[in-house]
């Protein structure tokens, strides 16, 4: 397809558009927050506990969004921990696609004894929920940034793999792999320049998928005191903060929920407009 | 007839005007995309909600205005008094039920019959198209396309339809398997003397089956009257086009002609003939005026400026 | 068939045997010692090597696991020194709680993503299909966490209709299992919806209807059927979503059931109680994804099983 018409598509397609925009000023908010915040994200100002929000009135002297338990800046959490947050859903998301993609196309491009023992690793991986994994992982190996992107990508490739694996062996023996083998072309090459290709917008929306997941695994994780430390802030670790002031200071709660809400919906509403932009009945 | 989607409006079916005797078989000729299968669901009433609309025109069965009755009443015409055969036995059976029960729930609805009865009726019915009453508890899957087709046919006749609707019924098989199918649809015909609508853009199929025939292009008929004289004499020069365009096997060889451009799209028909943009013999008058059905003898119209003596 | 099931089985095997070397090794990876933990901060060496001989810490690993295995094959799944029980005793008797709150979750969510999902299919376009969508895309954006933190704020602070938390009567159970089922039930609206946009798309529906069978038998007796074999692939994969689901519900609404006792071993470090309950939970995946299978199988006749 050419990149015109995807494009042309893109733009067309509503859900597309409206996904991406909302992605797009979360992700800037988000990386430029550094910038323009008032307050130590980490730090609070006992005196300053609880503050209910001003909405904007004081602008961004003021606290938008209010302060939490330990006086802390709700709206700078919010956009610091959006940080975090996204940058563990896309470093997660991208290592498990890769593996995913590379253990789908070798398993189905060889079959035979290898797809056997690969497959039933998977089996295996997938035996347990992700949460559940993650979770017992994480208590028995302590709660790092590192160990949390481990634990949550051992089981989030298996999805993708198995994925890859059915979408390529339905085309293996199409005739343009036969063909490109007929010419002589090595393994890896058949396997990089006509099955990869061939995935990738099944990826893409895979990929969308699980990069919203991701996070809303976090939020559960730090809920149950298992994401990132605090006082780091992630919207999971905010959230999971609020729960003891639910009923008198709900905005500690409901903002990071919105966020966190308005970011998965962005992903998903992304990975529908792909589905659409490249399906094969599309004639616009 | 119009079929409405997202702000388009795609005139399918226009003014078009058959009429079908009892035990008669009237072929309907035309380019797919040229509104024969609107037309049987039309017949049926059976178009899909919502996106279709009969912006005019009835059709009446045994004087009875078809659009004017009920669901309730519509439900007991369907598949009692008339019945269809659809284009694409691969698709028109559903993969989770037995052929039995596809063939048997016609029964059960119209003649009340139970469980037990409509089974033995059933497995008569697959007799009679050539399958075996073993067969009744199998699946779908469990046939090939021309073993699904009289599947399809065993359906549609169950009941003794007055009037059956064969929609393509033979174009996604076999030649060998369109033959048998083609042999055992004359035998029915005759047996159960049925009305037959026969929807094709086989002519061969027309010839052997049916004797009247209608043409349609870009949703309108074109040429209407007995299979001899439209074929023998066409007079529309689509037909003329369609007539010219198979080849014969016997006698000497004679050049092809195929005829140029795309079928009309029902979206963006064309002002006057729908023809005119791929006529060959086009005049002024063809690109502005519509021209209207003209007797040329008592069981033959056409509808064209230009004909042919 | 009966071959396929055994090499299912067999298979199924080998899976819940890496599972348990997994939970039996993950367990004990960590540098905490749970006989001192267990003996107490001010216990003195010797109580606390007592307390490992008496948990069976102060054999060779393999032989603990062998021990813990056989154990396991004769229904003992060993003890649970949070609880002071035997691990067995203590899932009997927290599953009836969690087994509530997911079963009538799944249920509610079944129950109204088939009817709501049918309804949107078979009117495209309409103001329920726009709720569906609607319905589909949200519920499958929010943390469970967070809704559960909102109801509470919604139902029991601001309008009191129902208690914050606890087991107190059938009331208390109607928050945590909007929760637990609310992400099924917006996935299932989508897959039943377009599923059944689908199947209404298909010859064999205008086929049965030009057989003369009326507008709501062709949809609820025939498409219905069609439209259903998505979710039922998908069944195994809404059951762990479950369980997970509970983990966080119960902890949510404080509900002592097997997700509150899973974390509870967790932050006690209590091992055979962690082992014990993800081998279950494999256990219970492997059976409910083969159950799937065998109603797949039944349903579409096309699929032999495998």
């Amino acid at each position: 397809m050419k990149l015109s018409t995807v494009l042309r598509r893109m733009r067309k397609n509503r859900l597309f558009m409206i996904g991406f925009c909302l992605l797009l000023i979360l992700i800037l908010l988000c990386s430029s927050a550094k910038l323009w915040i008032h307050w130590n994200p980490e730090v609070g100002s006992l005196r300053e506990r609880l503050i209910p929000p001003d909405y904007f009135t004081d602008g961004l002297q003021g606290h938008p969004f209010g302060t939490d338990a330990l006086g802390r800046d709700v709206l700078s959490r919010l956009f610091v921990g959006g940080r975090i947050s996204l940058r563990i859903a896309v470093i997660v998301t991208v290592i498990s696609m890769a593996l995913g993609a590379l253990v789908g196309m070798v398993s189905a491009f060889y079959g035979g004894i290898i797809d056997m023992v690969l497959m039933r690793i998977c089996d295996i991986l997938a035996a347990l929920p992700q949460m559940l994994m993650a979770l017992t992982i994480i208590a028995f190996l302590g709660n790092s940034m590192g160990v949390l992107i481990f634990t949550l990508t051992v089981s989030g490739w298996v999805g993708t793999a198995r994925l890859v694996r059915s979408a390529v062996l339905a085309m293996k023996n199409k005739e343009f792999i036969s063909a490109s083998r007929v010419l002589g072309a090595s393994d890896w090459r058949i396997i990089w320049k006509e099955l990869f290709p061939n995935t990738l917008t099944q990826l893409l929306i895979d990929a969308s998928g699980h990069l919203g997941g991701t996070i809303l695994v976090e939020t559960n994780l730090s809920y149950l005191g298992l994401g990132i430390a605090p006082p780091t802030p992630t919207w999971g670790n905010m959230i999971a903060d609020g729960r003891t002031y639910l009923s008198s200071c709900p905005w500690i709660v409901v903002f990071p929920g919105i966020a966190l809400a308005l970011t998965v919906l962005g992903f998903n509403f992304l990975g529908d407009g792909i589905r659409d932009v490249f399906d094969p009945k599309n004639t616009d | 007839m119009e079929y409405r989607a997202g702000g388009a409006v795609a005139k399918a079916v226009n003014g078009v005007n058959l009429v079908i005797n009892k035990g008669e078989a009237l072929g309907i000729v035309g380019e797919s995309g040229a509104g024969k299968t609107t037309t049987a669901l039309s017949i049926m009433n059976l178009l899909p909600d919502r996106v279709s609309f009969v912006t005019d025109g009835d059709i009446f069965f045994h004087g009875e205005s078809i659009f004017k009755k009920s669901d309730r009443e519509m439900e007991h015409i369907r598949g009692k008094s008339i019945s269809m055969v659809f284009a694409n036995p691969l698709s028109s059976l559903n993969p989770l039920f037995t052929v039995g029960h596809q063939i048997a729930m016609g029964i059960m609805k119209h003649e009340g019959l139970g469980k037990r009865e409509a089974a033995e009726r059933t497995a008569q019915l697959l007799e009679t198209v050539g399958i075996a009453r073993y067969r009744l508890d199998d699946y779908p899957h469990q046939f090939s396309g021309g073993m699904r087709q009289r599947v399809g046919i065993a359906a549609a006749l169950a009941c003794n339809p007055e009037l059956l609707l064969c929609d393509e019924p033979t174009t996604a098989l076999d030649v060998t398997i369109q033959a048998q199918i083609l042999e055992l649809m004359k035998k029915l015909q005759k047996e159960f003397s049925t009305s037959l609508v026969m929807i094709t853009h086989n002519l061969g199929i027309v010839a052997e089956l049916c004797q009247q025939v209608a043409v349609m292009y870009g949703g309108e008929i074109v040429e209407y009257g007995t299979v001899e004289e439209v074929f023998t004499n066409p007079r529309h020069w689509y037909t003329y086009g369609l007539v010219h365009a198979i080849p014969n096997l016997t006698g000497p060889r004679e050049e092809l002609q195929a005829i140029p451009g795309l079928v009309a799209n029902a979206k963006n028909l064309p002002q006057g003939c729908k023809f005119h943009p791929r006529c060959s013999h086009c005049t002024e008058k063809c690109k502005t005026e519509a021209p209207a059905m003209t007797k040329i003898t008592e069981s033959h119209q056409a509808a064209c400026w230009v004909m042919e003596d | 068939m009966l071959r396929q099931l055994g090499k299912r089985l067999i298979a199924s095997v080998i899976v819940l045997i890496a599972i348990s070397i997994f939970s039996f090794a993950l367990v004990r990876l960590d540098g905490a010692d749970p006989a001192r933990m267990l003996a107490g901060e001010l216990a003195s060496d010797q109580e606390v090597e007592d307390m490992r001989v008496r948990m069976g810490l102060d054999k060779p690993v393999v032989q603990q696991y062998l021990t813990y295995m056989n154990n396991v094959l004769h229904g003992d799944l060993g003890y649970s020194w949070a609880f002071s029980m035997p691990v067995s005793e203590l899932f009997a008797i927290r599953i009836p709680q969690t087994l509530r709150i997911s079963v009538l979750g799944i249920l509610w969510a079944c129950v109204f993503s088939i009817i709501l999902g049918v309804i949107a299919g078979i009117h495209q376009g309409s103001g329920v299909d726009f709720f569906a969508m609607f319905f589909a895309v949200v519920g499958q954006s929010m943390s469970t966490v967070w809704l559960g933190f909102m109801l509470i704020l919604i139902f029991a602070v601001k309008l009191g209709w129902l208690p914050v938390q606890g087991v107190q009567g059938a009331r208390s159970l109607i928050m945590p299992c909007l929760c637990v089922g609310f992400g099924t039930a917006a996935h299932q609206t989508r897959l039943m919806r377009s599923g059944m946009v689908d199947v209404l798309r298909e010859d064999y529906v205008t086929a049965t209807r030009a057989r003369g069978i009326s507008r709501n038998k062709t949809y609820f007796k025939y498409a219905l059927k069609n439209a259903l074999l998505p979710i039922v692939t998908n069944i195994g994969g809404q059951i762990g979503r479950l369980v997970s689901g509970a983990v966080v519900v119960e902890n949510i609404f404080n509900l002592p059931g097997m997700g509150q006792a899973l974390i509870t071993g967790i932050n006690q470090r209590d091992y055979q109680l962690v082992q014990s309950f993800l081998l279950f939970t494999a256990a219970l995946l492997v059976v409910c994804n083969m159950l799937a299978d065998i109603v797949y199988t039944i349903i579409d006749p096309r699929i032999t099983f495998n």
